[in-house]
């Protein structure tokens, strides 16, 4: 009978494996990587390599510095403004890097809003009033580098860092703290809170450095030449086999990178309250008091200007500020050319709401399956006591994303994959290859939040494995399936690059669309896709949050 | 001798929830305070004021004769004070050995080789270099004194220390807390549930109830002569019942007339019955003047919690009121009715009784 289990498990195990690790597998075995290509990127890789190692380090510093103060002055602030100030944080993650590179671009580039006005201010404007030479007037700054390009990603994935610091924190007995500062003072409260709280920021900044070096969109609206530049234009050039080999030397560094931070975090030693004997204190811990209060909200406003307050307000620079654009990116589409940001919208809604509707019920399908397949595993895994192989598949997500494009091109493109090549399912394939570890990820967090004892209660009140599960894992395990299924949809609707290079012919998705207009449209086309963009990115928070709405009006009402 | 310690009106409230109200007390340099009480009753809450790692919300506490807190005031930091704390749960640091928990606190102090001293002195030297998740707990336990020890404190808090041990290691490490407490003359403050830990460490009693102290006073007259329901209960002293008193110092309960002292005052008292005093009592057979009752056996157990050797215990029932009698060999059965009486003299005792 033990073997059954063991079996599901493995079946499980090894069709997981195949979804996230084939793209990887057939790019590396089947688009020819032979001696010559290998050269050839070789010989070209170094330049990009350095500026992708670079964004990739500027963004985890960035993400270092932005997310452990946040975490740490937002979990001393009183409860209620944490809430808010946790919500605005993690807000971040609606919003696509891509967009918030483009609200740089908009706000602090050569033509941006705020540099033109902060370059008069300072006196460094145009020299005369001639109207065409203020038009051309460029600020000379920073934005198209790759440091800015770094600081752009950082802001984005400041949230990662955040939530491993305020997790470990929250599983820390404060008294240690205490116990730190009686003995020796505010310095033993640095000691101690550096040994504690150091391993998991570091752990979740390499994780950002590896989530950078695959990133492909702010790079190129940056126009900074990086290794995922280099494969794009070899892709364009048909030149399949050096983008391969232009991947390898990424893949490495990824990996390390990620798997150092993976260990970094699970080595982080936390004195967790249920491991302590004892009745914690009904109350204990000072109040940060009103300056704690100010200084974290202080600093949720320095963490979210990059990922959240540049993009909105960008977004609505532009939409108040559109005007009749003149040559547009989309110049045979008549509504964009009417006037304003409003026929913009109509506009781009008009010429987009297929790639809209399509994106959003594919990321809804790659959501649904990879979280209940997820959790499946992850159950199936865990009874057989294989949890560490099932997490051991988050090394999928050291995939860099051309590598999973080109890999579906070369694993479907051909025989009997042909019909499903032509399709959108190669697209889902795609973002099932590079989000399902993080439903992994997410799924193992929630169904370890139940404890077993609860389950055993339950089957000694007579409840069967399945009714075990409905009835006690999953309303427990909700939240954080919820959190799963969620961050699947939110990826896979903004993903660029594995779905440029999948998707087929005749069936563009939004993310693509998007970020083309971007690099070419006007301001009003700009505000108007990335408004869609940001519709379709928000539009499973609406019955998530009638659902909560309901749910508290049945709590204060009761059922009718 | 001046006072190491002094409490004066200190209250304590979080959300308008008053967690200790107006407790004042002293210690001189040397004194052991058990301070005990039901659980909520604000003992952590006054070692954390103590502490330094709260500010009151009155009153003001003074360490040496330093003024070190005051109404919403921390005016010497808790660093500062000289003051070391033992918490529950033990808070020790999750990435250090043994050794280092100890070396932690003693820097500044001497260093490294006090620790190790302090190590040898709690019989761990050989686990210097264990991590926290190789030492049992009672080695644990050791650790957090030791490192409470290598602060060199004027003031050792201590917090339900041993509140996770079996009652032979807590033995011990009460015997380990007595000889390095009398080697350093250091003054305790011990916050515990247990008699033993009291009797064995304390000189003093602090009883707290709901945030009031409602007693404060020598080891041996807390436990000769209660004052407070309270401290009957926490300390295990006996059964509190209820009565009506009537002329000529007797007090009517649901267990028969009781006899008390002169003290008593008129109405409704609490009278404190010692372990034994409670008898079943043959019909007849009867103390003198004072008449028994008849009972019926609702329950039956082998120990009381209040004396060690094995007895029989009746628990009886009359009017809706329990009483624990001791069954002296003889079989009772559940349901079976007998005649109780309570001998000799009760002491009325303050205080709501659970």
């Amino acid at each position: 009978m033990k073997a059954i289990p063991k079996l599901l498990a493995a079946v499980a195990l090894l069709m997981a494996a195949a979804i996230i690790f084939s793209p990887l597998a057939a790019a590396l075995l089947g688009s020819g990587l032979n001696r010559e290509a290998l050269a050839e990127a070789f010989r070209s890789i170094s330049g990009p390599l350095y500026k992708s190692a670079g964004l990739a380090l500027t963004s985890a510093v960035t993400a270092l510095f932005l997310g452990a103060p946040f975490a740490i002055l937002v979990e001393r602030s009183r409860p209620w403004l944490r809430r808010v100030l946790w919500a605005l944080g993690l807000l971040v993650f609606m919003v696509p890097p891509y967009i918030a590179a483009e609200a740089w671009i908009v706000l602090l580039g050569p033509a941006g809003k705020l540099s033109r006005a902060a370059a008069a201010f300072i006196g460094l404007g145009p020299r005369s009033n001639d109207p065409i030479e203020i038009a051309r007037f460029a600020v000379p700054g920073f934005v198209y580098t790759w440091p800015s390009a770094g600081v752009v990603m950082g802001g984005c994935f400041f949230p990662i860092v955040a939530l491993a610091v305020a997790s470990t924190y929250r599983r820390t007995d404060r008294r240690i703290f205490e116990s730190a500062r009686i003995a020796r003072g505010t310095r033993g409260v640095w000691e101690i809170a550096a040994h504690v709280l150091v391993p998991p920021a570091l752990g979740a900044a390499l994780l950002v450095f590896a989530a950078t070096l695959t990133e492909f969109a702010v790079p190129q609206l940056l126009r900074v030449r990086t290794v995922g530049e280099a494969i794009y234009e070899r892709i364009q050039e048909g030149d399949i086999a050096t983008a391969t080999a232009l991947s390898l030397p990424l893949l490495p560094l990824v990996v390390s990178a990620g798997a150092l931070g993976a260990y970094v975090l699970s080595r982080g030693r936390v004195a967790n309250m249920a491991s302590l004997e004892g009745e914690v204190p009904r109350f204990f811990g000072r109040d940060a008091g009103r300056l704690g209060d100010l200084s974290a909200g202080i600093m949720t406003l320095v963490a979210i200007i990059p990922g959240l307050i540049f993009p909105i307000t960008s977004l609505i620079w532009l939409a108040a500020t559109a005007r009749l654009p003149h040559g547009s990116a989309l110049g045979t589409h008549k509504v964009l050319r009417a006037s304003g940001f409003f026929e913009s919208l109509k506009g781009a809604w008009e010429l987009a709401h297929d790639d809209a509707i399509r994106t959003v019920l594919l990321a809804c399908l790659a959501a649904t399956l990879a979280t209940v397949f997820a959790t499946a595993l992850v159950r199936l895994t865990s009874n057989a006591g294989w949890g560490t192989l099932a997490g051991g598949l988050g090394a999928g997500l050291a995939v860099p994303a051309p590598i999973v494009g080109l890999g579906l091109i070369t694993l479907w493109n051909g025989g009997w994959g042909t019909a499903l090549y032509h399709s959108v399912a190669i697209v889902l394939l795609a973002w099932l290859a590079r989000f399902f570890p993080i439903a992994i990820f997410l799924a193992q967090g929630a169904l370890a939040r139940v404890p077993r004892e609860l389950e055993s209660a339950a089957a000694l009140a007579g409840r069967g494995p399945f009714e075990r599960i409905f009835s006690v894992v999953l309303p427990i395990a909700a939240p954080g399936l919820v959190a799963a299924w969620l961050a699947t949809y939110i990826l896979s609707a903004t993903e660029f690059s594995a779905t440029l290079l999948a998707a087929p012919p005749g069936s563009p998705l939004l993310a693509p669309s998007v970020v083309n207009l971007m690099r070419r449209g006007q301001d009003s086309e700009i505000a108007a896709c990335q408004f869609l963009l940001l519709g379709v990115i928000a539009l499973p928070l609406v019955p998530l949050a009638l659902t909560m709405v309901f749910q508290s009006r049945a709590l204060f009402f009761g059922k009718r | 001798m001046k006072e190491i310690l002094q409490v004066t009106g200190l209250s304590q409230a979080f959300n308008g929830t008053t967690v200790l109200d107006n407790v004042s007390f002293s210690l001189k340099p040397g004194d052991r305070l058990a301070v005990v009480g039901p659980s909520g009753s604000g003992k952590t809450t006054l070692l954390r004021l103590i502490a330094g790692l709260e500010a009151p919300s009155a009153g003001d506490i003074t360490i040496a004769e330093r003024h070190a807190s005051r109404a919403s005031e921390v005016l010497i930091a808790p660093e500062a004070r000289e003051v070391a704390l033992v918490f529950q749960g033990l808070a020790l640091f999750p990435h250090l050995r043994a050794l280092d928990q100890i070396a932690f606190a003693a820097r500044g102090r001497g260093g490294i080789e006090p620790a190790r001293n302090l190590l040898d002195r709690i019989g761990l030297g050989h686990r210097a270099n264990a991590r926290l998740n190789e030492l049992s707990g009672g080695e644990r336990q050791r650790i957090a004194l030791a490192r409470a020890l290598a602060q060199k404190p004027q003031l050792l808090l201590m917090d339900e220390p041993f509140a996770s041990l079996d009652d032979e290691k807590r033995a011990e490490m009460r015997d380990l807390l007595r000889s390095l407490l009398e080697r350093t003359a250091t003054t305790l403050i011990l916050v515990t549930h247990s008699r033993e830990d009291a009797l064995d460490l304390a000189r003093r009693v602090l009883v707290l109830d709901r945030g009031k102290s409602v007693e404060n006073d020598l080891l041996e007259t807390v436990f000769s002569h209660p004052r407070h329901a309270a401290a009957v209960r926490t300390l295990g002293l006996g059964q509190i019942i209820e009565g009506n008193t009537s002329a000529g110092g007797i007090v009517e309960t649901a267990f028969g007339n009781v006899r008390i002292g002169s003290n008593a005052r008129p109405g409704r008292v609490q009278l404190l019955v010692r372990p034994g005093q409670p008898r079943i009592v043959s019909g007849g057979e009867g103390v003198e003047g004072v008449e028994g009752v008849e009972a019926e056996v609702v329950a039956l157990a082998v120990r009381p919690p209040e004396i060690r050797d094995v007895v029989r215990v009746a628990i009886v029932q009359s009017l809706g009121k329990l009483l624990r009698v001791f069954a002296r060999g003889r079989m009772l059965s559940i349901g079976e009715r007998i005649q109780v009486q309570i001998d000799g003299e009760c002491e009325p005792v303050e205080g709501e009784h659970c």
